[in-house]
């Protein structure tokens, strides 16, 4: 059976190699084909988002080499197709790719860009595109983004995806990387990475939830500072206030609170660390 | 100590007279009033080998343009003018009036100063080149001679920037009379602060733009309320709106007869593609205003990198402590940092470093200048730190919904264009209760003031301040991948003189009043700043960046310019 599997996703492997720029999630066969399906409705009924996304200018030098920052960017842009643009991302960054010759930064610029905006989107039907991502990506910062869209998410599939990877290397190898990932493991990306990335996604998931997992990394001297990190927005009072969960944010209090102080004196966390944390749960 | 006594004893007293006493000896101004003596007892003689707070020669990078050739005038070999002239350190090999017919003598620097000084030959009215290979006759030594000395750059990673030159003496057959060494060091190139006064200000103009006219307009109502001359920048040829980006002024000098020979120095900045830093060698570089260009051979650096090498990454922090001429103020990390050869060039001027780096990596343009900036103050200290704040913003928003729940309703950013929760770019405005409401974008505002809270911390930590020498100002910031001013950044402002000029906020407008333009105007007045509000939404703050990015000043040499006390 687990031969099978392999041998299924190594012929979607294929099938989408060589990767296109934008393109960083190869699916297995039937997400794959459900997403086709998908885009083409999406195509028919709102074409006009597919030629915005293809017309992108934040990735052009003559448009982003006039903003302060010189970088290419696209996230505001992306935002501003709301709901219309995710199928058109979601083409680009698992099926497609961009068309158009990129370079380095640019490409990299796109794929993050996208997998930001489709997080921010909250939508669902992501999930396959943004863990196959996560499991793929060669890019810390890519798998970043990509964890981060999935954490938007929020839901105890993705807490429990991403707690898994976030885990030390051994573990999480063992219990969650497909085979697909492993083949296509264009992954020169160390775990160490993509545990980071991990991690970071927790931290996008405001819930009582993600946030017992950030506690447990708190203890571990190797990644505490980036589990800390994303704690702050998970606890993040002015997050829980704006949401009207008061009560939430203050479980979360109380459970991570008592974690950072004793990380902090156990020097895992450096104090400016854990005040940064312990801020972030009361103002 | 008795035997030299028996020797002077042998060459003054028995037989000789003083005049036969050989006189190899150099003289430099090494004590600071312009004016060289060359007497044995001369304080330019005696602490000629010094370097200290009180004592030693200084000589300048002679980056400045006096025949307005387009050339830095350390380019070529050549004297150009009296205006030249004045830019070189007088160096004098005392007369010594009985020297031997057939004596010869050189003058040379040590091995590690030599690629980067020059040193001239004062003939009467005319300079000449001088190879220090070359030597001196004995008419020059009883003559004696004035020697001028520039260097082709400032201190650098390569280069301490000490010169000693070694003076031997020989007789006809060659055989050694004598040496004598002198130092001299070349003056540091010195940043300023917001605090010193304004001599020009500078903003890219594109005329008719719809966007840049009103920007241009309130940047030139600012200046001259405060009496600085404007420089237009051509647009059209120097198409980029990022005048602070493209150049940071400083200034450098040494001690003259009328206190202080002192030039401007513009630094460009280092991406070579970055055409529209061409201006600075096309526009400013002139007479007493040099020009320097310090980056990475090839330079190869992406974006990311490439945008800390603009220079709203690049402050000073005015004087405090140890540091009565500032602080070299960059936003850095080892990740992400600023080019090394700038970097380290900088470091390389010693006085105000080294360079104090501040975390500004998780910003999306990464500029320090997008979360602080330095105003002056009717205070002791005479200025105070100004620091983006989004708990201040916030605040500000709740404390509206408090006294009036019906404020919820107010929009921020009613007049321009926003993007709004959901990233589309629009009309209207956006809510108070929107934006308090949104988990994300609080979230967000969080943790970047837990990043502010950290560069607070450590400028607290290294300048001494009080609570109360720092002033918050409200900013609300937005991560895309790295936080950006989602709100207008009122901290990044120009500031002239005691006159502060931020970006118009386009904040919550109740009872006919923004409130967070209230806000900061109340701040500003509390210590005696004025405010000079500058519209720069669509062609600044939609792209990234505000009025300080849009805009640039040279500074006046500080009246206490004697750098040359501070001893690292």
């Amino acid at each position: 059976m687990r031969a099978l599997a392999v041998m299924m996703l190594l012929g979607d492997v294929a099938a989408a190699t060589p990767a296109r720029p934008g393109v960083v999630a190869a699916l297995g066969s039937a997400e794959r084909t459900q997403l086709a399906a998908d885009v083409a409705r999406a195509r028919r009924e709102s074409p006009a988002a597919f030629v915005r996304v293809r017309a992108l200018s934040g990735v052009r030098r003559e448009v982003y080499g006039k903003t302060r920052a010189r970088r290419p960017e696209v996230v505001r842009e992306l935002r501003a197709l709301g709901a219309d643009g995710l199928m058109p991302m979601l083409e680009v960054l698992a099926l497609d790719g961009w068309r158009d010759a990129l370079g380095d930064e640019e490409r990299r610029a796109l794929e993050s860009g996208m997998l930001r905006a489709v997080g921010l989107l909250g939508d669902r039907r992501a999930a396959p595109v943004l863990r196959a991502a996560v499991e793929q990506a060669a890019e810390e910062g890519v798998a970043t983004e990509a964890a981060i869209a999935l954490g938007r998410l929020c839901s105890p599939d993705e807490v429990a995806f991403l707690g898994a990877r976030a885990q030390a290397a051994a573990s999480s190898s063992q219990s969650v990387q497909s085979p697909s990932a492993q083949s296509q493991s264009q992954s020169s990306l160390a775990d160490a990475a993509r545990r980071r990335a991990a991690i970071a996604g927790l931290g996008a998931c405001r819930s009582l939830a993600s946030a017992q997992r950030l506690a447990t990394l708190v203890d571990d001297a190797a990644v505490a500072p980036d589990a800390a990190a994303a704690l702050t927005a998970v606890g993040s009072s002015w997050a829980w206030q704006a949401a009207g969960d008061i009560e939430t944010g203050r479980q979360i209090r109380a459970l991570a609170a008592p974690v950072v102080t004793r990380a902090q004196a156990a020097h895992k966390l450096t104090d400016a660390q854990a005040a940064a944390v312990l801020r972030s749960f009361e103002r | 100590m008795r035997r030299l006594f028996f020797l002077s004893a042998l060459v003054l007293g028995c037989g000789s007279s003083a005049e036969d006493v050989p006189v190899i000896r150099l003289a430099v101004d090494a004590d600071r009033d312009g004016v060289i003596h060359t007497e044995a007892n001369a304080p330019d003689v005696v602490h000629r080998a010094e370097w200290s707070a009180q004592f030693g020669a200084v000589f300048l990078a002679n980056v400045d343009d006096d025949d307005a050739d387009g050339k830095v005038d350390a380019t070529d070999a050549v004297v150009n003018g009296d205006a030249d002239a004045l830019d070189l350190a007088r160096v004098q090999l005392a007369a010594w009036k009985n020297a031997p017919t057939g004596a010869t003598a050189t003058v040379t620097p040590d091995q590690a100063a030599a690629p980067f000084v020059r040193l001239f030959r004062h003939d009467g009215s005319a300079w000449t080149a001088w190879d220090p290979t070359a030597a001196f006759t004995d008419a020059d030594l009883r003559a004696g001679v004035e020697l001028g000395v520039e260097a082709n750059d400032f201190a650098n990673p390569t280069w301490s920037g000490a010169l000693t030159l070694h003076y031997a003496v020989a007789d006809r057959d060659g055989k050694p009379l004598g040496t004598d060494d002198a130092a001299l060091h070349v003056a540091p190139l010195l940043l300023q602060s917001n605090l010193g006064t304004v001599d020009r200000a500078y903003v890219t103009a594109f005329q008719g733009d719809p966007d840049s006219d009103p920007f241009v307009a309130d940047v030139l109502a600012d200046a001259t309320g405060d009496s600085v001359p404007l420089v237009e920048i051509d647009g059209n040829q120097y198409p980029d709106q990022w005048t602070q980006d493209l150049f940071e002024v400083g200034w450098t000098g040494m001690p003259s007869a009328a206190g202080v020979q002192s030039m401007y120095v513009v630094i460009r900045t280092p991406p070579p593609d970055r055409t529209a830093a061409d201006y600075t060698q096309e526009g400013m570089l002139a007479a007493d205003f040099g020009w320097v260009w310090k980056r990475s051979q090839p330079y190869n650096r992406n974006g990311d990198e490439g945008s800390l090498d603009s220079f709203g990454d690049l402050d000073a922090i005015p004087p405090y402590g140890a540091y009565p001429f500032g602080r070299v103020l960059i936003g850095s990390t080892p990740l992400r940092h600023m080019d090394d050869a700038l970097r380290d060039f900088l470091n390389a001027q010693v006085v105000q470093g080294p360079n104090f780096y501040v975390d500004t990596a998780w910003l999306f343009v990464g500029h320090v200048d997008e979360i602080v900036s330095f105003v002056k103050a009717n205070t002791p200290r005479g200025w105070k730190l100004v620091m983006a704040s989004p708990a201040r913003a916030r605040k500000i928003l709740q404390d509206l919904v408090t006294a009036d729940p019906a404020n919820a309703n107010v929009k921020l950013f009613a007049d321009v264009l926003q993007y709004d929760a959901r990233g589309q770019l629009v009309g209207g405005g956006v809510a108070i209760s929107t934006i308090l409401g949104d988990a994300t974008l609080m979230a967000d505002n969080q943790v970047a003031q837990t990043k502010i809270d950290g560069v607070r911390a450590a400028l607290k930590a290294e300048i001494g301040l009080a609570d109360d020498e720092i002033l918050d100002v409200p900013v609300l910031f937005e991560d895309i991948g790295g936080d950006l001013a989602y709100s207008a950044g009122v901290v990044n402002l120009l500031h002239m003189d005691g006159r502060a000029g931020p970006p118009r906020a386009h904040g919550p407008v109740v009872a006919g009043k923004d409130a967070f333009e209230d806000d900061f105007e109340k701040t500003m007045t509390a210590i005696g700043v004025t405010t000079a509000w500058v519209e720069d939404w669509n062609l600044y703050h939609l792209e990234e960046g505000e009025v300080h990015c849009g805009t640039n000043v040279t500074r006046k040499v500080p009246a206490n310019f004697r750098w040359w006390e501070v001893t690292r």
